[in-house]
């Protein structure tokens, strides 16, 4: 028998770039497949996920993109045991999802945000709603006043921790819902178009806080259908119809514009620009650049023609 | 919506007094008791005792007057309601003026003003709890409270999320029913004029999206408290730590002395009215 950890052909296939690698993928999903039971069955639809396997290390970032009912957040819905695959397994730092008593266990090293901040935060007071989770681990009281503080100032709560949670803004909900999560000390935390709702400085409060969470070691998994916050990952995963169309980075991703209009996704706006010009033959070479590199490309390519 | 605005029960007003320091506990057990004396005073003198211990406790609660008496604003018709009803079908006393069949006695002038005046004063107190406690603490205490009857099958930790969650969503249901009635105005829906039937009627497109928002938040809402570790009260610690003060223990035992001679009272109106 194979060790538990021990590194396949498909793990290496997706490693993120530039960054210093744990051997061990830390949630590792096996031919998922899942279709909800409440599905019409016998009509021509597809199951909302059908044999997925993929591989997430902690400190990368993952981006998961495809449109509407491409089954994104089902998948999200396996990395901590919300749902569990009716074929293939999911598997957390060893711990199988299919297994009753594991659950509790991955939800610990699995967190969740959610895109509407009203529907994820319970309590009445913002302090107490980030000890919420806490309260359900069984932490003494002690240990929960530390890592409440902690969060709270490291998310700029601190002053509002008194206050009633629908009076903050929507950046600061959901910035309430991510030190919720972070407070229970999850290696991975999944976020499901947690900045769907936001208006664009919220949005920005948000990612920052991803950025600042993945360069503290922990695996981020940011679901999105904006292909722009998708630039922001290692690596990337395309969704399509409940199966993985294609992985890479943003960079191998988002050249291929047709694949993206097929998938009924807009591409980056330079992206789509640089095909452009590269098809008007105005660039030689279609890639992945910002403004001032690709002016300066195409005033290369202009002296060469 | 604009009923829902002036509620105080329900509202916390954070200031510092004797009432907003005690225990929770103390303070629920306090309002149960009261509610007691309040129901068994049918007679002018403990009713008045009542009455009195009510405006010492709204003194020292440091709340506003003004505050408190917004909050029986919402409910001032029910309380004329209740005052004319019994004004006119209770009988007794000296006859005082008849109005074709309708005839008004003493004996209902008494009862009505009493009636009316139990609501207003039922109405102070329950507000007097919730000003003077954070939902939070309140929910806490009440689960602590209610554990004792665990051993008998009842779900304390389960009802005071509930309650927990009741108070969280109050205000988000308000603002979006704001919203979806501003909508419906905006299409042209009238729902200030008409007859009582008719503003009932132009209110369901507001109640059926409200209901359906509401079930959606509650689903989401589940999910994301299992997405937390949450199952139940199992396992579960608290995070706000609850504790008797010298305070408290006066109280309490004043709570038992009022308890006393509330019985006390009781049994002797029954027994004077059944002899
Ligand atoms: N509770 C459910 N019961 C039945 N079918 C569901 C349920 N939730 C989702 N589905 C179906 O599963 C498929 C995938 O849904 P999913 O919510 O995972 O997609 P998504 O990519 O997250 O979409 P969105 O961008 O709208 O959030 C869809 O066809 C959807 O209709
Ligand atoms: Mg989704």
């Amino acid at each position: 028998m194979t060790s538990k950890y021990e590194i396949t052909t498909a793990t290496l296939q997706g490693d993120p770039p530039g960054k210093e690698q744990p051997l061990l993928p830390f949630i590792r999903l096996r031919e998922v497949s899942y279709d909800y039971p409440t599905s019409r069955q016998g009509q021509e639809e597809f199951p909302a996920l059908r044999d997925v396997s993929l591989d997430i290390y902690l400190g990368e970032f993952l981006a998961i993109l495809g449109a509407n009912g491409s089954g994104k957040s089902t998948l999200a819905r396996h990395l901590n045991a919300l749902l569990v695959p009716d074929k293939g397994t999911v598997e957390v730092a060893g711990n199988l999802s299919s297994d009753q008593l594991k659950r509790f266990t991955i939800r610990q090293l699995v967190g969740m945000v959610f895109q509407n901040p009203d529907n994820q935060i319970v309590a009445t007071v913002v302090e107490e709603d980030v000890a919420f989770g806490l309260e359900n681990l069984g932490l003494p009281r002690g240990e929960m006043q530390k890592r409440v503080a902690q969060v709270l100032q490291q998310f700029g709560l601190w002053e509002y921790r008194q206050l009633a949670p629908h009076l903050l803004s929507g950046g600061q909900k959901q910035r309430l819902a991510i030190a919720g999560v972070v407070a229970m000390a999850p290696q991975c935390i999944v976020f499901d178009e947690a900045t769907a709702m936001l208006d664009p400085a919220g949005r920005r409060e948000v990612l920052a806080c991803m950025r600042q969470l993945c360069q503290q070691g922990h695996g981020i998994v940011l679901i999105t259908q904006q292909v722009e916050e998708a630039l922001m990952a290692d690596r990337v995963v395309l969704l399509d119809e409940g199966r993985i169309a294609t992985t890479g980075t943003p960079e191998e991703i988002f050249r291929q514009i047709d694949l993206l209009q097929r998938l009924q996704l807009e591409a980056p706006l330079l992206a789509e620009l640089s095909w452009r010009l590269h098809g008007e033959g105005l660039l030689s070479e279609h890639r992945l650049r910002n403004p001032v590199e690709m002016a300066a490309d195409i005033c290369l390519s202009k002296r060469k023609i | 919506m604009g009923i829902l605005r002036g509620i105080t029960i329900g509202q916390h007003y954070p200031v510092d007094s004797l009432l907003h320091r005690l225990d929770p506990r103390t303070k629920i057990l306090g309002t149960m008791v009261y509610l007691v004396a309040l129901l068994g005073a049918n007679d002018p003198l403990p009713f008045l005792a009542v009455a009195a211990v009510t405006v010492f406790l709204c003194t020292i609660s440091h709340i506003p007057w003004r505050l408190l008496s917004n909050g029986l604003r919402p409910l001032r018709y029910i309380i004329i309601f209740t005052f004319v009803l019994h004004l006119f079908v209770t009988p007794g006393g000296t006859l005082l003026g008849q109005l074709g069949r309708l005839a008004v006695y003493s004996g209902g002038v008494w009862r009505g003003a009493q009636l009316a005046f139990r609501l207003v004063l039922m109405i102070l107190t329950t507000s007097l709890l919730t000003l003077t406690t954070s939902p939070i603490v309140l929910t806490d205490g009440l689960e602590r409270l209610l554990a004792i009857f665990k051993p008998l099958g009842l779900p304390a930790h389960e009802l005071a999320m509930m309650m927990t969650i009741a108070l969280r969503f109050i205000p988000i249901l308000i603002e979006e029913a704001d919203k979806i009635s501003k909508a419906q105005i905006a299409r042209g829906a009238d729902l200030e004029s008409g007859s009582l039937l008719q503003r009932l009627q132009s209110m369901l497109p507001i109640l059926v999206p409200l209901f359906i928002s509401a079930l959606r938040r509650a689903d989401e809402l589940a999910i994301a408290m299992e997405a937390r570790c949450y199952r139940g009260g199992e396992g579960r610690s608290q995070y706000i730590e609850l504790s008797f003060s010298r305070a408290d223990k006066v109280a309490l035992l004043l709570l038992s002395l009022g308890l006393v001679a509330t019985l006390g009272n009781m049994l002797w109106s029954w027994f004077s009215n059944g002899v």
